[in-house]
């Protein structure tokens, strides 16, 4: 069951990029979400500056493959949608693509309990040049509203920071339940949440967070795009 | 504030499949009115070298099917919903029932639900030593030609498009069901071809059951109220019957087909009822369980039978028949079955269609089977002579052995012509999806086109010639049919397999579109405050 959820998901795991001066940096992770070559990511990634995105497929994943990769093949990728409320983006390649898609992509967190397996997928070493998808099991630890009044879903895998933008796939159902965004981290007042390594504000819980992918699926439905 | 509701368009049509269909359908018509006898020549004899080199191809055939229908229910694709796991049933079950039921038996029920367990009663297709063992055999194949086979044919194609469409994403059309062998292909020649020959197929075949089926209306009439039988009665028919099909084709699914097939259903149940009171009540609930029991018990021998011992040629005028026609029939009620059926798991869907209908059938051949039967072996009318020398009128032959049969007799016309306009309105429904490319729900003067087609069809072919020949060419087509439903069970195994099994990205660009980039290293972006941050900036806004 792991194993075809993770076929199924790691097949479209991405690398995003940023095109800077005939290089490309990494950004993230995104993830095709249909067969009309649109995909999801965290909108902080890229912040406010929308141009000159890029996606590259990441390194085989059922092959040794080497750490470091100094090239990559990138394709241009628009911005469709972005809610900046709730961290999460549409992207769309711009070149036209013959796609197949998986179905039943997405679904939503509500009916699973907490308890449940879940699996992130990402690759959580891109910043280090190391475009290997990485794919971890975790649980489901808690579902929580932030202050602001977001739909997390907490999870317990310490996730890399380059797994940010990935999907949090629900073992039970097969289908992507949340985006992820970093690790949880609350500070002392509660009122944000951190990415990264303890820095004084928070302490590392060893937990995980993804937003709800019903955010994912407004902004599908606000392109009037179809799911399966 | 003022909507506005997009417009729905005059025309949506697949070109080449609406248009080379309406063509083939045009001048085959011309031409079978012209060369009705030549053509009888050709089909005629070419359909009986059919019926006795390739018999036991149809027998093996259905046999296939009925056991891979089986094994798809009780699988783990039972449990696939057709449509998604967050689809529903567009209509509720006793609809559901009552538009397969319409759709797929039809017309020859009323006819043959009499005159057949006559036939084989009179002339048995093996000795038997007594009467009762000829009742008990000439029920026993009645089961047979109607039952489990005829309804694992119309099972695979309707689940084949249904799952194809539904669950895979392509049009609900004929084509669809062999993507998995032709892959993109279907969307190109070979898929018109498909769609093409369908569209052909379908109108002939309900056009060629109108013309038969106003010749029996027609002698039913002559026959209960002395009414003359001629061509200018039966094109009035056909014109009736096409007007009601026409209107409830234009009024659509839910508020034309639905409808008509829940008052056929009551109307049918109405005429059972009154058989199964008024005749040998007791004689048909005995019946009805032992024709099961008997049935059931020699399923295997009957269903695998090919007179090789016999050495002799009935089941080429009545199994291979049957087989033939069904397969040949498919398409269309296959197609009709998967439009009504989404959102029903593959395991309910196959319950539905293969165990309700079935049963519904058995009840209804035991009730006026078993009535005739009875006032052939227990009483001095010798009802199976006048009903084997004019099958039209056995239905009415048996409604006369009854109290009230002049209400019975009223109430028997209605029936038949109700099953003939639910499956001419289904039949132009079927047409209509498929030379739209595949839209369930086609512009409204597409459907007032093929409807009034079909009753223009049936009427031409009535006045020129030409009903037998084109009947024999629809048989004729069962046989390549029957190879292309073989080739569907591996078609709709691989299709499921790849449904539940892994299931992967592929990615090609259509152009080349990459350039190869160096990879710097940078630190990741920053979500710290992020929230909070844009909260506050559409705050600020």
């Amino acid at each position: 069951m792991l194993k075809d959820i993770s076929q199924k998901f790691t097949s479209g795991t991405v690398m995003l990029l940023r095109k800077q001066k005939g290089k490309v940096v990494f950004l993230g992770s995104a993830c095709l979400i249909h067969q009309d070559g649109y995909l999801v990511t965290a909108a902080h990634l890229f912040g406010d500056d929308e141009q000159d995105l890029m996606i590259s497929k990441a390194l085989e994943v059922d092959a040794f493959t080497p750490l470091y990769t100094p090239n990559v093949h990138a394709h241009r990728v628009s911005v469709c949608a972005v809610d900046r409320i709730h961290n999460v983006a549409i992207l769309r390649l711009e070149i036209e693509h013959v796609i197949s898609a998986p179905d039943h992509l997405i679904g939503l967190p509500d009916t699973l309990p907490v308890g449940s397996s879940l699996m992130s997928v990402g690759i959580p070493f891109g910043h280090r040049k190391m475009h290997n998808i990485a794919v971890r099991h975790a649980v489901l630890s808690a579902f929580a509203v932030t202050r602001y009044g977001s739909r997390i879903i907490i999870f317990d895998a310490i996730t890399g920071e380059g797994s940010s933008g990935g999907p949090l796939v629900s073992l039970h159902t097969g289908r992507c339940v949340g985006i992820i965004i970093g690790r949880f981290n609350p500070s002392d007042e509660g009122s944000y949440l951190e990415y990264g390594t303890p820095d004084g504000c928070g302490q590392e819980t060893g937990l995980s967070y993804a937003v709800s992918s019903e955010y994912v699926i407004d902004l599908l439905s606000s392109l009037s795009v179809e799911l399966s | 504030m003022s909507t506005i509701t997009p417009k729905k368009p005059l025309f949506d049509i697949h070109p080449k499949v609406f248009f080379t269909s309406a063509a083939i359908i045009i001048g085959f018509i011309v031409l079978s009115i012209l060369f009705d006898a030549y053509i009888g020549n050709f089909f005629g004899p070419l359909l009986e070298g059919i019926s006795t080199h390739a018999g036991w191809f149809f027998t093996l055939t259905v046999n296939i099917i009925l056991a891979f229908m089986l094994y798809i229910m009780f699988s783990k694709y039972g449990d696939i919903r057709l449509g998604g796991d967050e689809a529903e049933p567009e209509f509720k079950t006793s609809s559901w029932f009552a538009m397969l039921f319409s759709a797929g038996m039809g017309i020859g029920l009323l006819f043959y639900g009499v005159a057949e367990p006559m036939f084989h009663f009179s002339t048995p297709p093996v000795e038997a030593g007594s009467a009762a063992e000829a009742a008990r055999n000439a029920m026993n194949y009645t089961f047979l030609h109607w039952g489990f086979h005829a309804w694992a044919v119309y099972a695979l194609i309707a689940l084949a498009l249904a799952f194809f469409s539904f669950n895979r994403n392509q049009p609900l059309s004929i084509r669809s069901i062999f993507y998995p062998i032709l892959g993109e292909r279907i969307h190109g020649f070979w898929g018109n071809l498909i769609d093409i020959l369908a569209t052909v197929a379908t109108l002939f075949g309900v056009a060629t059951s109108l013309g038969f089926g106003v010749q029996q209306i027609n002698a039913g009439l002559s026959h209960l109220f002395g009414i003359e039988q001629n061509a200018v009665i039966q094109l009035l028919l056909i014109a009736g019957i096409t007007a009601i099909a026409t209107i409830s084709v234009v009024r659509g699914l839910d508020a034309g087909i639905r409808k008509l097939s829940e008052l056929n259903i009551y109307l049918a149940m109405g005429l059972l009822l009154f058989v199964f009171l008024a005749g040998p009540t007791l004689f048909i609930l005995n019946g009805f369980f032992e024709n099961v029991g008997s049935y059931l018990q020699n399923f295997a021998s009957i269903s695998t039978w090919n007179e090789t011992y016999e050495n002799t040629s009935w089941q080429n005028g009545w199994t291979v028949f049957y087989w033939a026609w069904w397969v040949a029939w498919c398409p269309f009620v296959g197609m009709f079955i998967a439009r009504v059926s989404r959102g029903r798991t593959i395991r309910e869907f196959l319950m539905g269609v293969l165990f309700v209908p079935v049963l519904v059938t058995f009840l209804w051949m035991t009730v006026f089977g078993n009535s005739a039967l009875y006032i052939q072996m227990f009483t001095s009318t010798d009802i199976a002579s006048v009903v084997t020398e004019n099958i039209p009128i056995s239905l009415f032959v048996l409604l006369e052995q009854f109290p009230l049969a002049s209400v019975s007799s009223i109430l028997g016309v209605l029936v038949v012509i109700s099953f003939f306009v639910t499956s001419s309105d289904s039949g132009s429904m079927v047409i209509d999806i498929i030379t739209a490319g595949g839209n369930p729900d086609p512009p409204i003067p597409q459907r007032l086109f093929w409807a009034i087609l079909e009753g223009v069809t049936a009427g031409a072919l009535l006045l020129g010639g030409g009903l037998q020949a084109l009947q024999s060419a629809v048989l004729v087509t069962g046989l390549p049919f029957a190879v292309v439903l073989l080739v569907l069970c591996f078609s709709l195994k691989k299709g499921l397999n790849e449904y539940t099994g892994v299931q992967t990205f592929s990615l090609k660009p259509k152009v080349r579109s990459s350039r190869r980039f160096v990879l710097e290293s940078t630190e990741a972006p920053e979500i710290q405050d992020w929230e909070r941050m844009n909260i506050e900036e559409g705050e600020d806004a």
